[in-house]
């Protein structure tokens, strides 16, 4: 208590804690505001450089607006091949902006760079992303949850449409159950970002976008696969009046999932089958827009999913079986207004979540009862914020984030009721006006102050953020390269579980404190016109964590959560795309290459301080190789084919680091094929998963399948 | 042209970047002939398929191998979760929870004589009874004992028992079986070992789960107590005459127990305590089987872990060091003075001496 300061960047020592002021000690806070100085001055005296080289470099008159860039915004089908960063407009940030402006590297995907992909989840579509490992439990159905920057799946937040959808009970999402057919775009945003997002925004956020309703139409989509794979679903959108707009749809999943696979132990191979991971799922979905004049906008999005299956558990020997069973149940409605006026817009979310987990295993029986624990949450939220523009360089988001959460289950020790108010501010600032070689240089200042009390217990935290970005002018008309920073405090809140569990084995702390970190960005982007399209995208990131939550013995027979663990991650993250051939041929490669170890000790028996976390691979890579045609007005519309290889490092499986899993490389296909027959449009495909038969692991104990194809065929009226 | 050679280059830079597997550490020496040696029945990771590891310490040549099952059999392993381990007529019985299988292995040879599957059951804990050949295991989530053959493993009989039974005992031709309900069951199931019918069930304290005989053909019961209860319950220790089925001794005590009990021939029951702050075991306690005095943390410590061997009149117990690597074996004469030190492998738990 005694090293508190009342304002770190102030350095007054203050001997009594305010709940207003965050816990901060100085030797950190110092490092911190070091950090955001050096990257700020870097920036600008870059610029300044840049600038006054400005008047020897060739002038490339490219139009601009009032922000320096072209905005444009698109109306669907976004980021496909013919579209550069700076033309792809980010909708997961307090202040919306291209993604080449953006300070922290952005990775978005429309229905085309989705379509490409053998996707059925989010979880298959975020795989190929940089910086992002799914650990994943198997086949379709088994739980499938983010590990970005080499933290887990706690440290990333979900958002849907812009609205936080991870789970207090235990901080995951199966990204498994939200369909690739749902989401009309996917941005991730790699990065520490709890000045926008609050808790949780360790690693960064993936925010997924629904489908917009389009013009009159009606799609039926099925398909059918390997392993009693099927799947049907239906969609119908249009205009109701000039002014309102709709889209439902419904879908129905399912599959047997008996998939064979190879047991080795030593020279023994076993061919086993897959056994109780079939599953069913339904989804409906209804969006509704309404545009009242040309700036304002209301949308009412409304889904309910329902799953039932099973969990085959983990293989640990030939006898492995499993007869354990999970239902899961997700409601959600979400109302938002959307003003964009200028100079002064303003948008208000609301949004009504309900989620229910069940898991039951009957052969685990302890005492009297077999195991059977369900919890359900229940989450209200609204989002009130407004954006203004201050003259042409300057623009402000002013918002807040208000939540009620209540958590029931029978693993709690009782009832647990959340209550978050955050406020956030957060600013674009162009430095440098635009010139021959330069762009600008903008400074993304945000901070954001959250109080979250979860029982009786009240934590408060500030996060602040400083971002900046120098783009330049195409340098010799072929290169034009962005500069881009970042350095923020981030945390994360402990969940439910870490805080109630009551489930037996442990028991949860409800005097955890929350989770700190540092981050720090810094990245380039490049684009090279030279034998067709280059993009080029390169960031190296850094992740001091402390107090982080590890669950160790409690004494009796229990283990408990305790904020024991300092972690850092750091590594670099490559993303490539060339485009040729007229942009109908695109070969990208995602590399991310991080360390991920504990810095120390998490106790004086701790006989690995420095190991490296566990399940983290310390490399990953995609190659993808794609081809798209349009054929012209014909029966043949479109033809396109993809090619990609995934390849993920090695993962220690111990925490002493002698064990591993080995690295893997899984190849998968797709042909594609557009047609026009009578008058409808006909989109079939066939996909090819792990086409050279590896026999391989995501997670230990949990095998994936061999070959399997699936085809699909989607007519439009 | 420039484009293929670009793309060709660019390929090669990428792919080279790749960093390769670790090398996989050897899997340990192959095993010389031993005379007298101690085995350790390492538990292993529970998510690892091939955590379950055997660990031998020879004794004469004061030396220890690793990996010994891997290293006899073509790198098979074991399996996952080692929770058991016993040896008869030259052979060890070794079962696995987590895998679901029993191992016999030729303790010569070391190599596998025989596997058996139990899909399903977590088989958890054993007992021979050379006299009728059998073998009993526990099924830890199924309230029931399966009766095998000790020659074929074939399976004669499966026994309802209590919840998540555990230790298990045989005096005359009485097998007691603990309930230990992980707390939440008080009671020992009696079976008739000709029959194979239960034929008592006796009301102890909270979680039995661990018994052994003494000298006097007594049947002494380890009850852990239960932590997690409304009103928590502590340690106790039941003694059970086997003819008549009554408790005639009990001995309290103010902590929870661990569960493991070992027997001395020179009249000393050892039992493992827990360790405030621990998840993993606690102090040797030691108690005279005729006065019922307990010589409280008369080896201090946290150990997971309890053997004794007869013949050298010492006490062995693990430390597994919260299972972040391996753990350690230490060996204690019966005076309670520390003789010997050595690393086993990851989760030390259950020892064998082949004399």
């Amino acid at each position: 208590m005694s090293s508190t300061i009342f304002a770190g960047r102030f350095g007054i020592a203050h001997g009594a804690a305010s709940v207003f002021v965050p816990r901060l000690s100085l030797a950190k806070d110092g490092v911190f505001y070091l950090h955001m100085i050096v990257v700020s001055y870097i920036l600008l005296v870059l610029a300044a450089v840049m600038e006054s080289f400005a008047s020897i470099r060739l002038s490339i008159d490219e139009p601009y607006d009032s922000t320096g860039v072209a905005v444009r915004r698109l109306a669907d089908s976004v980021a496909s091949e013919a579209y550069t960063l700076d033309e792809i407009l980010v909708t997961g940030t307090r202040v919306p902006h291209t993604a080449a402006l953006s300070a922290l590297p952005v990775s978005v995907a429309g229905k085309a760079d989705l379509a490409r992909t053998n996707a059925v989840s989010l979880a298959e579509a975020l795989s190929s992303l940089p910086g992002i490992f799914i650990k994943n439990y198997g086949g379709v159905s088994g739980l499938k949850t983010i590990a970005q920057r080499g933290l887990g799946a706690e440290h990333t937040v979900v958002l849907l449409n812009g609205m936080r959808i991870s789970n207090v009970q235990n901080g995951l999402v199966d990204l498994g159950l939200i369909g690739i057919d749902e989401v009309e775009r996917l941005e991730v945003l790699r990065g520490g970002q709890s000045a926008s997002f609050g808790a949780d925004a360790v690693a960064g956020i993936v925010n997924a976008v629904t489908t917009a309703p389009g013009d009159e139409h009606v799609t039926v989509t099925s398909s059918v696969g390997s392993f009693g794979y099927r799947r049907y679903s239906i969609g119908v959108g249009g205009k109701v009046t000039d002014a309102l707009s709709a889209h439902a749809t419904y879908r129905d999943e399912r599959g047997d999932e008996n998939y064979p696979f190879l047991f080795r132990n030593g020279e023994q191979r076993f061919e086993l089958v897959r056994q109780n991971a079939d599953f069913t799922s339904r989804v409906g979905t209804l969006r509704t827009d309404v545009q009242f004049d040309e700036r304002l906008h209301l949308s009412l999005f409304g889904r309910t999913f329902t799953s039932k299956r099973g969990v085959g558990g983990p293989v640990v020997g030939p006898a492995s079986v499993s007869v354990a069973r999970q239902n899961d149940d997700d409601h959600l409605l979400q109302l938002m207004v959307k003003s964009e006026n200028v100079p002064l817009g303003y948008h208000l979310g609301m949004q009504f979540h309900y989620s229910y987990q069940r898991y039951e295993d009957r052969a685990f029986i302890i005492g009297a009862s077999a195991l059977d624990n369900f919890s359900k949450i229940l989450d209200y939220r609204i989002e009130p914020g407004v954006l203004y523009a201050l003259g042409e360089a300057t623009r402000v988001a002013l918002g807040g984030e208000f939540a009620h959460t209540a958590g029931r289950g029978n693993v709690l020790a009782s009832d647990l009721r959340r209550v978050t108010s955050a406020l956030y501010v957060a600013g674009q600032q162009r430095m440098i006006a635009p010139s021959n070689l330069l762009s600008g240089v903008w400074l993304y200042p945000a901070l954001r102050f959250d109080a979250i009390r979860t029982g009786t217990e009240t934590l408060t935290n500030f996060s602040p953020q400083l971002g900046a970005v120098c783009t330049f002018r195409g340098i010799g008309g072929v290169v034009s390269p962005t500069l881009r920073a970042s350095v923020s405090r981030n945390f994360r809140a402990p969940t439910f579980n870490e805080l109630s569990y009551a489930g037996g084995g442990g028991i949860g702390n409800p005097r955890l404190q929350p989770e700190r970190s540092t981050s720090v960005d810094v990245g380039l982007d490049l684009a090279v016109s030279l034998f067709g399209r280059h993009l080029l995208q390169v960031s190296y990131f850094d992740i001091a964590m402390r107090d982080r939550i590890v669950w160790v013995s409690a004494g009796g027979f229990g283990v408990t959560p305790r904020n024991v663990r300092r972690v850092r991650t750091n590594g670099v993250e490559l993303t490539y795309r060339w485009l040729f051939f007229e942009e109908q041929l695109s070969v990208g490669i995602n590399y991310t290459s991080l360390a991920a170890r504990k810095t120390e000790a998490d106790s004086p028996s701790d006989r690995n301080p420095h190991a490296h976390l566990i399940y983290i691979p310390q490399e990953a890579a995609q190659y993808t190789a794609a081809y798209r045609c349009a054929l012209g007005d014909g029966v043949f519309r479109e033809v396109g084919a993809a090619l990609s290889v995934a390849y993920v490092g090695f993962r220690y499986t111990s925490e002493d680091n002698q064990k591993f899993l080995p690295s893997y490389a899984v190849a998968e296909m797709n042909l594609r094929l557009g047609l026009a027959i009578a008058g409808l449009a006909v989109d079939v495909r066939f996909d090819v998963n792990n086409v050279f038969d590896k026999e391989y692991q995501s997670v230990p104990g949990y095998p994936m399948p061999l070959r399997s194809y699936r085809a699909a065929c989607n007519i439009t009226f | 042209m420039h484009s293929r050679v670009y793309l060709a280059v660019l390929l090669l830079l990428v792919v080279a970047a790749c960093k390769k597997d670790p090398v996989t550490p050897p899997d340990g020496l192959i095993v010389q002939p031993v005379v007298k040696a101690v085995y350790v029945l390492n538990e292993g990771d529970f998510s690892d398929p091939t955590g379950a590891r055997l660990t031998v310490y020879d004794v004469e040549k004061d030396t220890v191998y690793r990996d010994v099952y891997e290293a006899a059999n073509n790198g098979s392993h074991l399996g996952n979760v080692g929770d058991d381990m016993k040896f008869y007529n030259g052979k060890a019985y070794i079962v696995m929870s987590g895998s679901r299988n029993l191992i016999v292995m030729n303790l010569s040879t070391h190599r596998k004589e025989l596997e058996v599957s139990f899909p399903g059951s977590a088989v958890h804990d054993l007992l021979i009874d050379s006299v009728r050949s059998r073998l009993y295991v526990t099924r830890l989530f199924s309230s029931s004992v399966y009766v095998l053959n000790l020659s074929s493993l074939a399976l004669i009989d499966s026994i309802l028992v209590g919840a998540n039974p555990q230790g298990m005992a045989l005096s005359g031709n009485k097998v007691f079986i603990c309930n230990s309900g992980y707390g939440s069951d008080s009671t020992v199931t009696v079976v008739d070992a000709t029959t194979l019918r239960a034929v008592a069930t006796i009301r102890v304290a909270d979680g039995p789960t661990g018994a052994a005989v003494a000298s006097d053909g007594k049947v002494w019961v380890v009850c852990t107590g239960n932590a997690f209860a409304p009103s928590p319950t502590k340690g106790k220790i039941f003694v059970v005459d086997p003819t008549t089925l009554t408790k005639t001794d009990s001995i309290r005590f103010t902590e929870n127990l661990w569960g493991s009990i070992v027997m001395s021939q020179d009249g000393y029951a050892y039992v493992l305590g827990t360790t405030s702050g621990s998840f993993f075991g606690g102090p040797v306690h030691r108690i005279s089987v005729s006065s019922k005095t307990v010589a409280l943390n008369f080896i201090t410590g946290t150990y997971y872990g309890l053997g004794y061997d007869d013949v050298a009149r010492e006490i062995y117990v693990s430390d597994v060091r919260e299972f972040s690597g391996n753990g350690d074996v230490k060996i204690y004469t019966n005076a309670g003075a520390l003789r010997r030190t050595f690393s086993a492998q990851k989760g030390p738990a259950v020892f064998g001496f082949k004399r």
